[in-house]
């Protein structure tokens, strides 16, 4: 079964659940790849540790209230009004990290018979797709940097397109070698 | 009389306390407004993209935004109530 949270696609039996909007009949899509699960460690660590600092501060209120000299926020607000300043704290986290989630899920390199597609969401109003026809590809380069990406083996590629069209770019993708080997072999 | 009065009351509510929490009232007020639009934001924006990209997790991914954008309403509503509502009926 396709896992819709893959990071890198490019088996037959798997591939046919993904489509994209100008996708053309009979246009088969050879391989799908999103940014490596790993890049996504940073930002669940620091959301999982504020959302569990109010946990903390109950736990070691005392404490915190004799280094503070009482609690500030309870003097000021009453037990309704911290409820909702609460709430707001929870709701502001869940928002950096469905933002977060949907920059790694839209970010994808979708490569078919035909075309290459690059979709890029940088939230929280910008995406774009881009696109380069396989005829036109002149180049493909693949880096591979950093202890982090040596250690998941992620990084980045680049496909380098004929004339002045935008050249397409995907970071911390998985397996960069393989997906570099994966476009030479499909260009006519 | 009356005018010394009211200088004195709005002397009294300048007490620092008074307006810090005013403060901290009015980021949380905007911090909830925030919320509220970028959560409709999100949600044209998960609509969109899952017609660009079109996988059998969208429906998931746009339910969430569905329930983290009422989610947003409701805690300007409660903010409203709590922060606003007083101001206007006292």
């Amino acid at each position: 079964m396709f896992n819709p949270l893959a990071t890198f696609v490019y088996d037959h039996t798997n591939i046919p659940s993904i489509t994209f909007g100008s996708q053309k009949i009979n246009e088969p899509v050879l391989l799908f790849v999103r940014r490596d699960v790993a890049t996504n460690i940073g930002w669940v660590v620091v959301l999982t540790l504020l959302a569990l600092l109010p946990t903390i501060v109950k736990i070691h209120g005392g404490a915190i209230s004799i280094f503070l000299g009482g609690d500030p926020l309870a003097a000021l607000f009453n037990a309704a009004e911290l409820g909702l300043i609460t709430l707001l704290y929870y709701m502001l986290i869940l928002y950096v990290a469905f933002l977060n989630f949907l920059k790694w899920y839209f970010n994808v390199l979708i490569v078919t018979d035909q075309r290459i597609i690059d979709i890029n969401f940088t939230p929280p109003f910008s995406w774009r797709t881009a696109q380069a026809q396989l005829e036109e590809v002149q180049d493909v380069q693949h880096t591979q940097a950093g202890i982090l990406g040596i250690i998941f083996n992620y990084g980045d590629v680049m496909v380098q397109t004929a004339g002045t069209k935008q050249n397409i770019a995907i970071s911390k993708v998985p397996n960069p070698n393989r997906i570099h080997e994966l476009i030479i072999q499909n260009l006519p | 009389m009356i005018k010394e009065d009211a200088i004195i009351k709005v002397i009294n509510n300048l007490d620092p306390t008074n307006i810090v929490r005013g403060l901290f009232i009015i980021g949380l007020l905007g911090l909830a407004l925030f919320l509220a639009i970028f959560g409709w934001v999100n949600l044209r924006n998960v609509r969109l993209l899952n017609k660009t990209l079109k996988t059998s997790f969208g429906i998931v991914i746009l339910i969430a935004a569905i329930l983290f954008f009422a989610g947003c309403v409701v805690t300007l509503w409660q903010a409203i109530a709590i922060w606003i509502k007083p101001l206007l009926f006292s």
